[in-house]
């Protein structure tokens, strides 16, 4: 007994690791990383603010609001900046509907050809734009539909519905079937329980899928310049302006765009969060 | 000799036999029948045909009965539960609800209300909203609602969580929270689809005692699937053992332990060793096995056969007396159906001494044998 006494009782040593290099590289290089992602967007700001007076907004000449104050005074830029968000807003409308219909299918049941839809889905995110785009010009041609406004939201509603689907199709497969039952249990009938308790608990899905719908719609050129006839989108027009002098208003309306997608990220986040509380 | 070890664990002291167990014979449903299978069967479709989740299923649930669905996973248990609350369609026969038939009928117009295995609480609604979602679909009242709702959860004892979300709760009191959102309805029946199967030990055995509580207070049906025979054991009026889609057994706790009438029954439930020695000799009520050796197995009881199990039943005629029944215990055994009768249950010091070491159960069945001449 004594024995295991007398040994004084010796507390682990803890090996301290010398702050090496590595402390200090992961976080150094995070940050490069991130500045490298930002960096266009805060060119893009900075410039929105730029007190440019040539043709090419590329030097910096001193502080200004002036584009601020003079954004709509380019009526093709701003006929063009309407019909991109008219376009965004029905293209997420419909290709949200639409995908999130399908991604609780794939999501949920078993059918006869969902292999195949799933690789549509898949081919659908993968394929070239400049494919998709061409060969749906092909098509307008053939059927003979006239190319404009309408095409335009067809086409990005097209290429859309895939990132609604696959978003929502994960949501939907890790949701409990017991939950929709357990509605119809309580006295849900089928319209109540899809919108108390299947959409809800989709929503996260379904949000993720309409902003990035958003985002993809806005700013589409390449399947938009194909199928886009007369009609002018923001970034058809912003390409076409390039070739002698983008105008300062389109930093503007650019941080103005970013600045609302941020902002419905963050209220979304938020939402989230608060949900889960 | 021929002594086959059942391998299960020895019983929980008083696991079956404790004062839960109703001593009475099982009482029939009578005429106050709340559920009633008639000829119920369930086949999935599957990729190499049809598989039967439940084949012919006749049963008769009395009102206010506390009933268990015993029985290993993938007996059919569940699937006739769903059957039951309305998530399947029986391929045959008819589901009564208090007599009417409600085969079709879509679960949010079936009286009766369901505990899922998951719980299946609504993560984003607080815990008063999971318990009101039934009344506010069937437009009861804001003031009835209220009160109902707080009065449910004062039943399962959750009366200051009312605003927190399920993800707040631990698990026996999201298991409240199912019960109460259930039960707040009023269901003439409450179907319970392993309810306690997700909680430790503890916690398992004290919402037993809980439910029982709950459904005295209630005295609502409830139909309770289990795989776990201590659960069905000590908190069903009555049961059935449930076994491939059939019925094996139906009866009370008491009746079911003691006198399986099944082997599958005798294995599933309680804790047994199975000796398959031919009988030598019936003594009354005790019957003499033949062991082998210059010891005789002496097993009080032979009641299978009294209850007239015996394969003797399919040849001979009912009345005969018993010392000719006792030797057709002793028949050479051919149709495996024929298996069902012979059982003796009870002690067999005999076999005590035989696996010497061995921590031997109190139930002790005997068999036919196989190569025995009757004498």
């Amino acid at each position: 007994m004594s024995a295991v006494l007398d040994r004084p009782v010796q507390a682990p040593q803890r090996t301290r690791h010398p702050r090496r290099w590595r402390g200090w590289l992961l976080p150094t290089w995070s940050w490069l990383v991130i500045g490298w992602l930002c960096l266009p967007i805060f060119v893009m700001i900075l410039f929105g603010f730029n007190n440019t007076q040539g043709k090419f907004n590329i030097k910096w000449q001193g502080f200004t609001l002036q584009w601020y104050r003079q954004l709509f005074t380019i009526p093709d830029l701003t006929n063009a900046l309407e019909a991109s968000l008219s376009i965004a807003v029905i293209v997420t409308v419909i290709a949200t509907i639409l995908g999130t219909l399908l991604g609780m299918a794939l999501g949920r049941y078993k059918f006869r050809g969902i292999g195949s839809v799933n690789l549509l889905l898949f081919a659908n995110i993968a394929a070239p734009e400049v494919v998709l785009g061409a060969s749906l010009l092909s098509l307008f041609l053939t059927v003979g539909i006239p190319r404009g406004y309408w095409t335009i939201v067809i086409a990005q509603v097209m290429f859309s519905i895939a990132y609604v689907a696959v978003t929502v199709r994960a949501r939907m497969a890790a949701l409990d079937p017991a939950l929709e039952e357990a509605a119809r249990d309580l006295g849900a009938n089928g319209v109540a329980t899809f919108f108390r308790v299947t959409l809800p608990l989709l929503m996260p899905g379904v949000m993720a899928g309409a902003l990035l719908t958003f985002a993809l719609s806005i700013d589409d050129y390449i399947i938009t310049s194909f199928n886009a006839g007369q009609t002018v989108t923001f970034p058809l027009w912003v390409y076409g302006a390039s070739r002698n002098g983008v105008p300062p208003q389109v930093n503007v309306m650019g941080t103005l765009i970013f600045g609302f997608g941020v902002l419905l990220a963050v209220a979304g986040a938020a939402i989230n969060r608060r949900r889960q509380a | 000799m021929d002594v086959q070890t059942a391998a299960v664990p020895p019983p929980r002291a008083g696991a079956a036999e404790g004062s839960e167990v109703s001593a009475e014979p099982a009482p029939s449903a009578g005429p106050g029948s709340a559920i009633e299978l008639v000829g119920i069967a369930k086949t999935f479709a599957s990729r190499r045909g049809t598989v039967a989740a439940v084949e012919r299923v006749d049963l008769v649930i009395g009102e206010g009965e506390f009933f268990s669905l015993l029985g290993p996973s993938g007996c059919g248990k569940t699937t006739t539960l769903r059957m039951i609350g309305g998530f399947e369609d029986p391929t045959e026969g008819q589901i009564l609800l208090h007599g009417k038939d409600v085969v079709g009928v879509p679960p949010n117009h079936r009286d009766v209300n369901m505990v899922f295995q998951s719980y299946a609480l609504f993560p984003h609604m607080s815990v008063f909203e999971n318990v009101a979602f039934g009344l506010r679909r069937k437009g009861v009242a804001k003031r009835d609602t209220e009160s109902r709702v707080r009065e449910m959860l004062e039943l399962v004892q959750l009366e200051g969580k009312a605003d927190r979300r399920p993800r707040e709760l631990s698990g026996g009191q999201q298991q409240r929270v199912a019960l109460a959102r259930a039960l707040v309805n009023r269901p003439r029946a409450l179907l319970l689809d392993e309810p306690l199967a997700a909680l430790d030990l503890k916690l398992r055995q004290a919402m037993q005692l809980e439910l029982k509580r709950i459904q005295r207070e209630v005295g609502i049906t409830f139909v309770f699937v289990t795989h776990d025979q201590n659960e069905a054991l000590t908190m069903s009026d009555r049961l059935v053992v449930m076994n491939a889609g059939r019925i094996e057994q139906l009866g009370s706790p008491r009746e079911v332990y003691e006198h399986p009438r099944t082997r599958f029954v005798a294995g599933f439930i309680g804790t047994s060793n199975f000796i398959r020695r031919p009988v030598r000799s019936m003594e009354g009520d005790v019957a003499v096995l033949d062991s082998g050796t210059d010891e005789r197995i002496v097993v009080p009881g032979a009641r299978g056969r009294r209850r007239g199990r015996t394969p003797r039943r399919r040849h001979g005629a009912p009345g005969e007396d018993r010392a000719d029944r006792a030797a057709a215990l002793g028949r050479p055994l051919r149709h495996p159906g024929a298996c069902r009768g012979g059982r003796v249950p009870r002690h067999v010091d005999a076999v005590r001494d035989a696996v010497a070491g061995r921590h031997l159960t109190d139930r002790v069945r005997a068999e036919r044998g196989r190569r025995h001449r009757p004498r």
